[in-house]
């Protein structure tokens, strides 16, 4: 892949992502947005396998674009109120909130700029052996943690959705 | 391995059994009565043939006072304090351990009878393992730092105890008189725990048993003489010295086999432990031993003369025990620690003998206390009234019952220091004797006060014999065995001591005793004198005994004055500079908050958007100070 | 120009800030969700671009990357359940509406 190539891809993920990720925040429907958003996520997997990081870009795929995806999906549905699509409006502090994001973006802008990047990169040839290596050995008890927390919040999930009254 | 050996190598067992007990009886079977006292009382069993395992050892292996078996675990370390936790065993703690878990184990045995019914069965029986188990850690200490948690946790257990009946409000209120009363004792121990550890680096008794004979030598004996006396401040309040005695008649509140396990083996022996084991420093300490000598006299003498007018049976032997403890105390003073120790084994068994008989008495009568309302029930209780004999006897000093050969020993000890001090204790061996026939005699001679309550009264079950038996054979034989066998040469401290029996002090007292016992027989049996016409001729002198020296009233006007005094500044500070600061500060707070809560509407949003903010600001301000004022982070 | 860290930095900043719009504006609990989601996925660009172009000798980045993934799973779940609770209780999913915080 040549250079300019790449540089090419890079914008037009970037591209994918900011515009999808613009539509999930403006769209009037909210079916419409999670398409949307299922859409920025591809675009952040295809971005993590430009970044050499191809198993997560797989991960990407299948947890946020698969899985999340159909839960805010399942969540639309449930949530449903009347007929016609669920909507999707802006609270009265729209454009308080504008301007603070705004603030937010130039001075992350300026930080960014302005600190000196340290040269040097790192690309691994099989991500996917390193990272299990790692899980396993140095990280294990971050991954059992993680274990447990997604035990929790399975758990937690179906007390909280089953309500008072369905024991 | 041969189990003597098993069991100095475990002997940190002996211990943790009865906590195991605790623990088990406290959390799990708490509400079955006759599991929680099985359990308790195997595991004093076991714990009591380790005792006797290690005895044996001591004796076998030829452990000394000079060679004792320590074993050490580092308990925690801060900065360059080492603290450690282990079991220091020489000849001293072999025999505390043997007394202490024989009477223990006896004492739960009697329980299981005397409990018998009660709502609280089995909590009763864990406190009584914690009680065995902190009694039997402290026993074990290798430094002062554990002896002190220990000693504590015996201070818990007695408050527990004392108040095991807390619906009665003279129950609780016991319990807090006793917890206070030995605090004020316990904060003289830790102040001189404190002042070793500051002074020498170390709290472990064989290294100090090194160090301050040396620091004496070449400081002199000031900086000692306070460290000795702030830690016998400590026995003063535990082992019911005057003028710290008066928790110990109140303890009566706590069910009878509490009080002859406080009064006899375990808490009150504690403090005579204490100096015991501590004796390399106060040995050198002149000044510090006469006046451990003369508090303890002093109390012999003034618990004796109280307990001459006491009523409540319980009540006199509570007094009879202060009066005992003064005579251990008396005996470490002039230099004997054998005397001392000699008694304190005796006394345990004997004590707790009399106690578990009073209990017996009194489970008879229904609860009564009052002496003068039984009478006559040597035929309705033969077992207990032999026993109680047997007690009396042991404590009045008459050969060759065990009290004699212990007393002999201390008055022996005492004669050949100090004169003053020998005629105290002769004096109170007389009232001793009386006081105690006076409560023989009453109780169980003479015509009945109530035929109601006597037609009620019955032998106690066999749960409650057998320990009073034990313990009848063990106050005939225990001060025999000693002395033949060689007490001295074991349980000393410097030169082996020879047990030999002075003529004069020997006869004198005995003859003593038994005068003692004739007048007590001419007043309260055959009523030849009567005791109202002697009680008016002493007039004041019978008062303030019958009042116990108004003590208490003392105390209660004492702290009177000086709490309300106190509090009368303090209401006042309160009142108008404490409050005007804070009522201020509360209205200033509450003006602020008013204003601010118009920007708390409720919305989750709206407080991140405020969180936002503060990021971005912070964000900002670093990005501010690293570029323009080119400050580094 | 090649493209580097600070692109992708830029990139994730920039998306942070549209989920942080979408958090702070929407009123629909979903939407607010997605935001969130956004969000993490912003973060997420972070950890992997300063793995790849920063002088590193492991993969401990897209490791943590990895966590980061689980715990914002765990996080949506939680989330959409937590959504159709409060829509049942109170027939609402308007964030605006929830005001039992307010003291």
């Amino acid at each position: 892949m040549s250079e300019m190539l790449g540089t090419l891809v890079f914008y037009a993920v970037a591209f994918v992502i900011l515009a999808t990720a613009l539509g999930v925040v403006t769209s009037k429907n909210l079916v419409h947005s999670a398409l949307l958003m299922t859409a920025c996520f591809i675009g952040v997997g295809v971005l993590f396998i430009w970044l050499s990081a191809d198993f997560l870009g797989a991960m990407e795929f299948m947890l946020y674009s698969g899985g999340v995806a159909i839960l805010v999906v399942m969540g639309v549905m449930l949530t449903k109120r009347q007929d016609g699509p669920p909507g999707n409006p802006f609270n009265h502090r729209k454009i308080t909130a504008l301007g603070l994001v705004i603030l937010f973006v130039l001075v992350m802008s300026t930080v960014i700029v302005s600190t000196p990047v340290p040269s040097g990169s790192y690309v691994s040839a099989d991500t996917v052996d390193a990272l299990a290596d790692m899980m396993l050995n140095k990280y294990i008890l971050a991954f059992e943690i993680a274990a447990t927390l997604l035990l929790a919040a399975l758990v937690g999930a179906i007390i909280l959705a089953k309500g008072d009254g369905e024991a | 391995m041969m189990f003597y050996e098993f069991a100095l190598e475990h002997a940190w067992l002996i211990p943790l059994l009865p906590a195991i007990a605790f623990v088990i009886i406290g959390m799990l079977t708490r509400s079955y009565g006759k599991l929680s006292a099985f359990i308790a009382v195997c595991m004093s069993t076991i714990s009591f043939l380790l005792s006797s395992g290690v005895t044996y050892a001591v004796v076998n292996n030829g452990i000394t006072v000079e060679m004792p078996f320590v074993q050490k675990l580092s308990w925690m370390s801060i900065g360059s304090v080492d603290i450690t936790m282990g079991v220091l065993i020489d000849p001293l703690t072999a025999m505390m351990l043997m007394v202490v878990s024989t009477v223990s184990l006896l004492v739960q045995i009697y329980s299981c009878g005397y409990m018998k019914g009660d709502p609280g069965y089995g909590r009763f029986f864990s406190f009584l393992s914690l009680f065995a188990a902190s009694m039997l850690g402290l026993v074990l200490a290798v430094n002062f730092l554990q002896m002190y948690v220990f000693w504590e946790l015996v201070g818990l257990c007695s408050y527990l105890l004392i108040g095991f009946y807390y619906y009665k409000i003279s129950a609780r209120e016991a319990a807090k008189k006793a917890f206070m009363t030995t605090r004020v004792g316990d904060f003289g121990l830790l102040l001189g725990i404190l002042l070793l550890q500051i002074n020498f680096g170390t709290l472990d008794f064989m290294a100090l048993k090194e160090i301050i004979p040396a620091h004496i030598m070449s400081a002199g004996t000031g900086l000692m003489t306070i460290i000795a006396l702030l830690i016998f401040v400590g026995p003063i309040g535990k082992s019911g010295q005057f003028p710290l005695h008066v928790w110990l008649p109140d303890a009566m509140e706590g069910p009878t086999p509490v009080s002859a396990l406080i009064h006899a083996a375990t808490m009150v022996v504690a403090g005579v432990y204490l100096v015991g084991r501590a004796f390399f420093m106060f040995n050198e300490l002149p000044t510090v031993m006469t006046f451990i000598a003369w508090v303890g006299g002093f109390t012999a003498f003034f618990a004796a003369s109280i307990a001459f007018t006491q009523t409540a049976i319980k009540r006199i032997l509570a007094y009879s025990t202060i009066s005992q403890l003064g005579y251990m105390m008396l005996a470490l003073g002039v230099g004997s620690l054998t005397a001392s120790f000699f008694h304190l084994m005796t006394h345990a068994f004997f004590k707790a003998l009399l106690f578990l008989c009073a209990g017996a008495v009194m489970h008879a009568m229904a609860d009564e206390a009052n002496i003068f309302k039984m009478g006559g029930l040597k035929n309705k209780m033969p077992i207990t009234f032999a026993t109680m004999t047997i007690g009396v006897l042991a404590i009045a000093g008459i050969p060759p019952f065990a009290g004699f050969f212990s007393k002999d020993e201390i008055l022996g000890a005492a004669a050949a220091v100090s004169t003053p001090l020998y005629i105290l204790a002769t004096l109170t061996a007389f009232m001793t004797a009386f006081y105690m026939a006076r409560l023989l005699f009453v109780t169980f001679f003479g015509q009945p006060a109530s035929e109601e309550s006597y037609e009620h009264a019955h032998e106690a079950s066999w749960f409650m014999l057998i320990p009073l038996i034990v313990l009848g054979a063990l106050a005939v034989v225990s001060g025999l065995w000693g002395h033949i066998y060689g007490f001295g040469e074991w349980v000393r401290f410097g030169a082996a001591h020879e047990a030999g029996i002075d003529m004069f002090i020997a006869v004198s007292s005995t003859i003593l005793s038994l005068v003692a016992f004739g007048i007590a027989w001419n007043i309260y049996v055959t009523k030849k004198w009567s005791s109202d016409v002697i009680a008016e001729k002493c007039g004041i002198l019978y008062k303030l005994s019958y009042n116990k020296f108004y003590i208490d009233e003392i105390y209660a006007a004492l702290i009177k004055v000086a709490v309300d005094g106190v509090a009368k500044v303090f209401y006042w500070i309160d009142i108008y500079i404490v409050d005007g600061i804070i009522n201020g500060l509360a209205g200033l707070v509450g003006g602020i908050s008013a204003m601010l809560s118009k920007a708390e509407n409720g919305q989750a949003q709206h407080y991140a958007g405020f969180f936002i903010c503060g990021v971005v600001i912070l964000v900002a301000y670093s990005l501010y100070y690293l570029a323009v004022l080119g400050g580094a982070l | 120009m090649t493209i580097g860290l600070n692109h992708c930095l830029l990139l994730s900043a920039a998306l942070f800030a549209i989920g942080l719009y979408g958090v702070l504006s929407k009123r629909n609990i979903i939407a607010v969700l997605m935001g969130v989601e956004l969000m993490l996925n912003a973060v997420n660009i972070n950890f992997v671009a300063f793995n790849r172009f920063t002088p590193v000798s492991d993969l401990t980045g897209q490791l943590m990357a990895v966590f980061a993934i689980t715990v914002g799973v765990a996080e949506v779940a939680i989330g959409v359940a937590l959504a159709y609770r409060i829509y049942n209780d109170r027939q609402t999913i308007n964030v605006d509406e929830l005001d039992n915080m307010k003291g």
